[in-house]
Formats: C-alpha cells, sequence, structure tokens
C-alpha cells in the first residue's frame, strides 16, 4: 500500500514517531510525499525537497532469521537500482556506490537514510525525477536532465514492487547473492575510491570487494586492506 | 522459561544475538552474570579493522555476516559499582550526538528516563538510537566520539534509581 500526502517534514521521522506511539507498520506500507519541510539525509544534512521528486519512507520488522539489518542497505540500493532502469533514456549510466547511493553519470540521483529502532528499520529514499537541488562541492543529477520526465506514482509503485521483491530475496537466499548482483552495478573493483572517515582522517586506495558483512574492502598503497563499515565514499579520487 | 515471560530487554538482546552471528556473548557484573551461546568454547578477541593481506576481490560473501564475540571484560570492566551497562547493539561507528556539532544527547551527571536517547551507532548508512533501558544518572561515556564499537560493547554506565 502506498498512502500519499501532500506535505510532510519527514516521511522517515513520521514513521518513527508512528513506531514510537506504539504503532505497528506493515511491511509494503509506503509513505510518500509531495514535499518535504525536514527531509535529511547521513549525519542530520539536509535533504532538499522539491516538488516533482520522490520521497518516500517503508519499515521492516526484523525477524529472528534475518540476515544483519545493516546490508538492508544494499536491498534498497539495488531495489532503486531496478525501478530507474525502465524509466531512464540511457540506464547504463546509472552505478551503485557503497553502500547504497545511487549514482548517474557519477553525480547522485538518489539518497538513502535507514533508521534503526528496535526490531524496526525505517528506510527512506529520496530519487530526484525532475529536479537537481543545487548543493555545493557536490555533483547531483536528475532524470528529468536527461530529457525524459517519469511519472513519481508510477516510479513509486514500481519501487514498492522492486523492494519487496528484493527483500524476499534477502530473507530467502541471503547475503551472497545480494552482494553479487550488487558488485554488479556498482563501481568496479580495482576502482580508485577515497574515503572520509567518522573520525575526520581520509583513506584513499582502491575497491577491492565487499567483507562477508558488507563492509567496504579498501586496499591502500602499501597494499594493506581497510575495512570501513561507514564513512563518505568518494569516486576515482587517488 | 517461555518467551512471554522474559523481560522485554531480555528478548530484544536473545534475538539480536540470534541475528548478530556472534558464537557466545557474556555479559558479567556484580552479581549479575549472562551468557548467550551458541558453542562450548571460549571468546576469542575481535576481529582487526585493518588487515595486511589483501583479499581475492572475487572471493564470495558468506550468507551470513559472523562477527567475533564481544569480550566480556569489555562489558564487565570499567564500570563504576552499581551502575548499569548501556550496550552497543551491533558493530558500528558510535555518535554522542544527533549529527556533527550539535550538543551530545547525555552528558555525564545528567538524570535520564527509561528509553531516552542516549548515542546513535552508524553502520553502512544504518542508523540505530540506542536508548536507556532503565532510568537514573548517566555516571561514565566509556567510548570516544566517532569511535568504533563492537557489538556488545558497554558505552555508558547508568545508575538506576
Amino acid at each position: 500500500m502506498i498512502e500519499i500526502i501532500p506535505e510532510t517534514g519527514s516521511t522517515n521521522a513520521d514513521l518513527l514517531a508512528r513506531l514510537a506511539a506504539g504503532e505497528e507498520i506493515a511491511e509494503n506500507y509506503w509513505l510518500v510525499t509531495d514535499t518535504q519541510t525536514s527531509g535529511r539525509g547521513r549525519q542530520g544534512r539536509p535533504w532538499l525537497s522539491e516538488p516533482g521528486n520522490f520521497f518516500g519512507s517503508t519499515c521492516i520488522s526484523l525477524q529472528a532469521s534475518d540476515p544483519p539489518p545493516a546490508s538492508l542497505s544494499f536491498v534498497i540500493a539495488l531495489a532503486a537500482y531496478e525501478a530507474l532502469v525502465p524509466i531512464m533514456d540511457r540506464p547504463d549510466r546509472l552505478q551503485l556506490k557503497w553502500p547504497n547511493d545511487v549514482l548517474m553519470s557519477g553525480a547522485k540521483l538518489a539518497g538513502i537514510l535507514l533508521e534503526g529502532r528496535g526490531r524496526n528499520i525505517v528506510i527512506g529514499i529520496g530519487v530526484n525525477l525532475v529536479s537537481a537541488p543545487k548543493i555545493a562541492d557536490r555533483d547531483i543529477a536528475s532524470i528529468a536532465g536527461t530529457g525524459s520526465r517519469p511519472d513519481r506514482d508510477v516510479f513509486a509503485h514500481s519501487l514498492a514492487d522492486s523492494f519487496r521483491n528484493e527483500v524476499a530475496a534477502w530473507r530467502d537466499t541471503g547475503l551472497e547473492p545480494l552482494f553479487k548482483r550488487w558488485l554488479s552495478v556498482a563501481h568496479p573493483v580495482g576502482s580508485p575510491l577515497a574515503v572520509h572517515a567518522t573520525d575526520g582522517s581520509r583513506i584513499f586506495g582502491r575497491f577491492v570487494g565487499l567483507a562477508e558483512d558488507g563492509a567496504l574492502l579498501l586496499e591502500d598503497g602499501d597494499g594493506g586492506v581497510h575495512t570501513l563499515h561507514a564513512g563518505d565514499v568518494m569516486l576515482g579520487r587517488n | 522459561m517461555a518467551d512471554s515471560a522474559l523481560p522485554e530487554n531480555l528478548r530484544y538482546l536473545i534475538e539480536e544475538f540470534n541475528r548478530s552471528g556472534l558464537r557466545e556473548l557474556h555479559i558479567r557484573r556484580g552479581d549479575f552474570e549472562l551468557l548467550l551461546s551458541h558453542t562450548d568454547h571460549a571468546p576469542s578477541a575481535p576481529a582487526a579493522s585493518r588487515r595486511p593481506a589483501s583479499p581475492s576481490p572475487q572471493q564470495a560473501p558468506q550468507a551470513q555476516a559472523p562477527a567475533a564475540p564481544p569480550p566480556a571484560e569489555q562489558i564487565a570492566d570499567g564500570l563504576p559499582e552499581g551502575t548499569v551497562a548501556v550496550v552497543a547493539p551491533n558493530l558500528g561507528t558510535f555518535y554522542r550526538s544527533p549529527k556533527p556539532g550539535a550538543a551530545p544527547y547525555v552528558e555525564v551527571g545528567q538524570r535520564v528516563e527509561q528509553g531516552a536517547e542516549l548515542c546513535l551507532i552508524e553502520v553502512m548508512k544504518l542508523f540505530t538510537t540506542v536508548r536507556s533501558e532503565v532510568s537514573g544518572t548517566v555516571e561514565a561515556v566509556l567510548v570516544e566520539d566517532t569511535a568504533m564499537v563492537e557489538a556488545g560493547q558497554a558505552l555508558f554506565a547508568v545508575r538506576a534509581d
């Protein structure tokens, strides 16, 4: 089910508030809004919510047999990728960046934020369907910039379908096939990357794959391999 | 004991333990001791965050994500007598504030109610809010801001009312 509302502060904040109030949110439910007044991204960064773009959140209720919940970052990224391919003139320009950024020709097309509350994981995603907000020092893209003008509601249903299928596969077959498919559409092994770690340090190296839990493996110039679980990843910054 | 008879916090901890891939979790403090285990072996040291050799880029990941168990001494040691440890629900980066430059959720000496937000743990863009399981006073912050923490590692010491 997709509920569409004209405006809210943040769809993620709305679902978290409903969980905090004791409400159970069914899986496959999406809260979608025409615009957000307080959209947010990683580390409290604002997510500029321009009308016509997609902003929505959903919720997963973890089961005891589920894979580690952080791997849902890869699940939602793949679902977004699959929903975007049919509405793009040049889907070959799409690429995923660790762990869940969606890029078009290297510029950010979608942002994803997951927030955990007890056994529930709220997953929010913003996709620049018709306009690309201008953000200093960030390359931002929109699909409309390529000549297409996708319909928000059609995209919402496509994303919900893709995510439902990806979650089912995540539960049924685990992480190995998930990571294989993620790797097939992400920055290739060997890509030069720079990671701005959360402690302020920067690590430069080349991408050598994913750890068993999905952590980024980055080989530095001395041949040491860093296992990174958080940080801002920049492509091609060696 | 039936699951329904377990305290909510303990049931949640068991579910997280089952989901985490940990082989063993051992918490010991004062007269309280809890051992959750899938094995007869003693806990081992946590995995290093930096490895000396390059893995095969084509190496297929495993279906599950086995993580090293948290060493019991991380929880048993360093806690002021009579305080309750608030532990990390999973491996990740520890944040004392909701965003860079913002005030910390809590300071030492601050009183908190049960369920109060204490910090965030981030792993792969999943941000999990850690809450106090008791009402009381924050007696110690046991981890530096932005440090990596292991699942089960003690983050705060709270003296319950």
